[in-house]
């Protein structure tokens, strides 16, 4: 085998291995952010499992979200919220709606603490 | 034509006034009485010997009529012009305008080496050459290690695709992933560890193959550095406990 071809076969694994490993960087930090996790190795490891003491309390789960993030504000149970904005006065959760809509309870925003409760029951009419 | 034998004259002949003299003192010894005679009878006896090298040390006569005489000593104009050696020419150069137009290759040595004479032990180069060797058969073990890994890591990422893997499997859970599952770990696991596992194996791959790399150039240098060193036979006596032997030391 002649040295140009040598110099040629080498060339080219070289490169398909390093587009292999190109291709081979992979993030899943957009597909699992949002998604609902109980434990840290549901979420990617530049996420943490975002789950306030309330939703530990009864029973429900938490969100993968950004490394830091203690809860997502206004949109969890048992998390700070701003009276007035509607991306965070509780009026939704964070966790998946299509899942989580008829188990996650109704939250509102607590006017005096600041921090989404459970809503009272609705009067019946 | 027949060659005339030359006539060399007898470095010592009976005719010498030594020999005389010799014949004298060795006579007179004989006939002498006392203890010293065999002394003095050892002494004549050698005297011959120093008579005879002192005779050998004195220029030889050189017969003029001898037809194999120096051309040097033959006068000028009896000497060929073809014979007569020049005042600066090589020895055994006959003809030195001939010797010039000849041509005069240069020296080459075999497979380009220096030619030149090992510094040390052979046995050291030779050690030397079969730890490079080592190092690069090593050396291109870890390349196929590291490239074998990293080829795994690539397929077992493009084999799995973990993030195709967690849509689907998102989908067929009702749009969410299930909590604390199994599956979901294993494929979040995969696609952390493959491509650290692929970049490992592609560390591992450079490595092996800057060491092959090295160990190869090295092991070639030092062949061919074996190969084209003059080989040298260098008796040298060594005085050991009891007695003294010949020690042959031979350098490639």
């Amino acid at each position: 085998m002649s040295r140009r071809i040598q110099a040629f076969i080498a060339v080219f694994t070289a490169g398909l291995l390093g587009a292999g490993l190109l291709g081979a960087c992979i993030d899943l930090t957009d597909t699992l952010d949002g998604e609902p996790c109980t434990v840290e190795k549901d979420c990617w490891h530049k996420q943490d499992c975002a789950r306030t003491a309330d939703e530990e309390l009864l029973g429900y789960p938490g969100v993968c979200a950004p490394r830091g993030t203690a809860c997502v504000v206004g949109r969890q149970l048992g998390c700070s919220c701003v009276m007035g904005d509607p991306a965070t006065d509780c009026s939704s959760f964070a966790l998946p709606f299509e899942v989580f809509f008829e188990t996650y309870p109704k939250m509102v925003c607590d006017p005096t603490a600041l921090v989404c409760v459970t809503a009272p029951p609705e009067e019946m009419p | 034509m027949g060659r005339k034998p030359t006539r060399r004259p007898c470095p010592f002949s009976l005719d010498t006034t030594a020999e005389l003299w010799l014949k004298a003192l060795t006579m007179h010894l004989v006939t002498r009485a006392g203890g010293s005679r065999v002394a003095l009878l050892t002494a004549a006896l050698i005297f011959p010997s120093l008579a005879r090298a002192d005779v050998r040390t004195e220029p030889a006569q050189v017969d003029p009529f001898a037809e194999d005489a120096p051309a040097g000593d033959a006068p000028a104009g009896d000497a060929p012009a073809g014979d007569a050696p020049a005042g600066d020419a090589p020895a055994g150069v006959n003809n030195p305008e001939l010797a010039a137009e000849a041509p005069q290759p240069s020296w080459n040595y075999e497979g380009g080496g220096g030619g030149g004479v090992s510094e040390g032990d052979p046995r050291l180069l030779n050690r030397k050459i079969r730890t490079a060797g080592k190092v690069t058969l090593a050396g291109g073990g870890i390349a196929v290690l590291g490239g074998l890994v990293a080829i795994s890591g690539v397929v077992m990422l493009y084999a799995v695709r973990p993030q195709s893997r967690l849509a689907s499997y998102k989908s067929d859970n009702g749009g969410a992933l299930p909590v604390d599952d199994d599956k979901r770990h294993r494929l979040i696991g995969l696609a952390r560890t493959a491509p650290l596992l692929a970049f490992t194996g592609l560390g591992v791959f450079v490595g092996g193959a800057i060491i092959a790399a090295i160990g190869r150039i090295r092991f070639k240098k030092l062949r061919e550095k074996r190969r084209t060193q003059t080989v040298a036979f260098a008796p040298a006596p060594a005085a050991l406990g009891r007695g003294l032997e010949l020690h042959l030391e031979v350098k490639f």
